[in-house]
């Protein structure tokens, strides 16, 4: 390979300066973009009438939109300009050059990248919807309707006797005949709206376990980490240290795995008891999905 | 100036497009809740608990094409017994 | 054969359900879907809420796996294949295309994507553009996905990479159609 060193050298360095200073100006437009969004989109998340707030969505979905095409437009320059660029091998001064500037560059990449993920949070958080009061709209129309519906042969009072979320047959008991009873579109929702509700009401149990799951994660590090000193060390007294030691942390690991999986135990029971509450029609279901869903942890406990 | 003007105007752009689509399936709109009853369409007769869910009684029109099983408010009781 | 799990609930069977979510999806009636099928909503509402009790329970997947595989299907319903939407000559031609021909499916899955991340709702984009509707698309896709596994299944990985990378291409080039269309995208203005 014929080559200058020097005009090499030269290049790599204008290389790596003139993107770090691309990436500068990339973070620049993208932090006026992604502050000036912000506002808009928890504005139109507050004022979208729509049920699925369809028009704060496609919006929220073309802001991020935009913030990919920032990281997109460093990665595509990244990439062609600094991780393909040839240097010649045998040469160590130009490899170690190389190398240092793909490891700049690279760098100052992720950092827009943490930039990035920094907005799509903020980004994600404009989004709120209050379930409580819709949960509370369908208590308060059951009580409205409840007595209002008469049959529609004798015209005698019909009772819903409960929040139904499916249409149901509700039959006249004057006449005996079946009236077809069809919940509100809100009512229908009883059943999902309900899972959210109680994840939501739940949430800090949840929490609870995975905060102790760090511990858990802390003290079995520890424990590796001696299983490691013990391996190489030579001197047997010391050895014996090391394994009281060991024998302590393998005990202190047991018990914070024991506390995680007991807490989250304590979430999926607290969270199934209250979608039970608010749906209760479909608790046997429930149960068997909380069964499945207890399993699935165990199993996943188990193999780490 | 002019920099600054730019992601603005992109972002009223962008407004005005979210607002403008139309949902695929159309709007939902939300129904208030109802009662209706269905009469036999063969021969006017009302449809009775009794007589269960799936037949008409009188002339045995099929109301139901299937066997119900035991569902949420729907249990297996509700067939109409064999005619 | 013998997974409780896929018993038909009040004669609705998995069949019948995951054909119905598809033909919705086209845009054809529940009323009508459910008076070919001889039900009334209260019966098929009720199914339809323990199916997918069923899903969440089945540790093993199968249900929602059969699922897919009957929503592929939908076409085939014995009772319910009669029911299409109303689509265009051109609507029809494309379907057929999109189901022989890979390339354009995987070039209306990129631009799909790319349609999102520029704010249309890439289903009614496809639509609008191409007359399909969101439920066919989507049957289509359970025979691709069918293809593409049965690809990994066989070590054919430059294959399966060929497709992945055929459609990011097709997503950029979309892109750059729809950033045109907007007045460009954010960070035009910065050169390297």
């Amino acid at each position: 390979m014929n080559y200058n060193p020097a005009a090499m050298r030269s290049e790599m360095q204008d290389t790596q300066q003139r993107f770090v200073t691309f990436v500068d100006k990339l973070e620049i437009k993208l932090k006026e973009f992604a502050e000036a969004s912000l506002p808009e989109l928890t504005e139109m998340n507050d004022n979208d009438e729509d049920a699925y707030k369809q028009t704060y969505h496609r919006m929220k979905s073309a802001v991020l939109g935009q913030v990919d095409s920032i990281r997109k437009k460093a990665y595509d320059v990244l990439e062609e300009k600094v991780m393909l660029y040839q240097v010649p091998w045998e040469d160590a001064a130009l490899r170690q050059q190389f190398m240092d500037m793909r490891n700049t560059c690279q760098e100052r990449y992720t950092q827009l990248e943490d930039l990035i993920q920094y907005y799509r949070e903020k980004i994600e958080e404009t989004f709120s919807e209050d379930l409580e009061a819709k949960y509370q709209y369908i208590l308060d129309e059951y009580e409205r309707i409840k007595d209002k519906f008469l049959c529609t042969q004798c015209g005698g009072g019909l009772t819903i006797d409960k929040i139904y979320f499916t249409t149901t047959y509700i039959a006249c008991p004057f006449c005996q005949t079946q009236n077809t009873f069809e919940p509100s579109s809100q009512a229908k929702s009883l059943e999902h709206l309900g899972r959210s509700l109680a994840e939501k009401r739940t949430a800090h149990l949840l929490k609870a376990s995975h905060h102790n799951g760090q511990l858990e994660e802390d003290a079995f590090r520890k424990k590796h980490r001696l299983e490691m000193d013990m391996a190489f060390e030579q001197n047997s007294r010391e050895k014996t240290r090391l394994a009281a030691e060991l024998a302590n942390a393998v005990q202190h690991w047991e018990n914070t795995r024991n506390e995680t999986i007991r807490l989250y135990k304590n979430y999926l029971r607290a969270m199934f008891d209250e979608w039970n509450n608010i749906n209760p029609g479909l608790t046997a279901e429930h149960e068997r999905f909380h069964e499945r869903m207890l399993q699935d942890y165990l199993d996943s406990k188990k193999n780490n | 100036m002019e920099e600054n003007k730019k992601p603005l105007s992109l972002l009223e752009k962008m407004k005005q497009k979210a607002r403008e689509q139309k949902m695929y399936g159309g709007e939902q709109e939300d129904k208030s809740a109802g009662m209706k009853a269905r009469d036999c369409p063969n021969c006017g007769a009302g449809r009775m608990q009794q007589d269960g869910l799936t037949h008409c009684a009188y002339c045995g029109f099929e109301f139901l094409s299937v066997t119900l099983t035991d569902g949420i408010n729907i249990k297996k009781e509700d067939n109409s017994p064999q005619h | 054969m013998s997974n409780p799990l896929l018993d038909p609930i009040h004669g609705v069977s998995l069949y019948d359900y995951a054909t119905i979510s598809a033909k919705m999806a086209s845009g054809i009636s529940q009323e009508d879907l459910l008076k070919a099928l001889g039900i009334e909503n209260a019966v098929y509402e009720e199914a339809a809420a323990l199916w997918v009790t069923r899903m969440q329970e089945d540790q093993t997947f199968e249900v929602i796996t059969v699922f897919g595989q009957y929503f592929g299907e939908a076409d085939n319903h014995p009772k319910l294949s009669g029911l299409k939407p109303q689509t265009s000559a051109e609507g029809s031609q494309n379907l057929e295309k999109l189901k022989t021909d890979r390339h354009f499916y995987e070039e209306l899955s990129g631009a799909r994507i790319a349609a999102y991340e520029y704010g249309y709702d890439g289903a009614q984009w496809i639509l609008d553009n191409y007359g399909i509707t969101l439920g066919d698309f989507q049957a289509v896709a359970v025979h691709w996905s069918n293809v593409n596994q049965a690809e990994m299944g066989a070590d054919n990985y430059e294959k399966v990479q060929y497709w992945v990378n055929y459609q990011q291409q097709k997503q950029a080039e979309y892109a750059q159609k729809f950033a045109a269309e907007q007045g460009g995208n954010i960070g035009d203005d910065v050169e390297f």
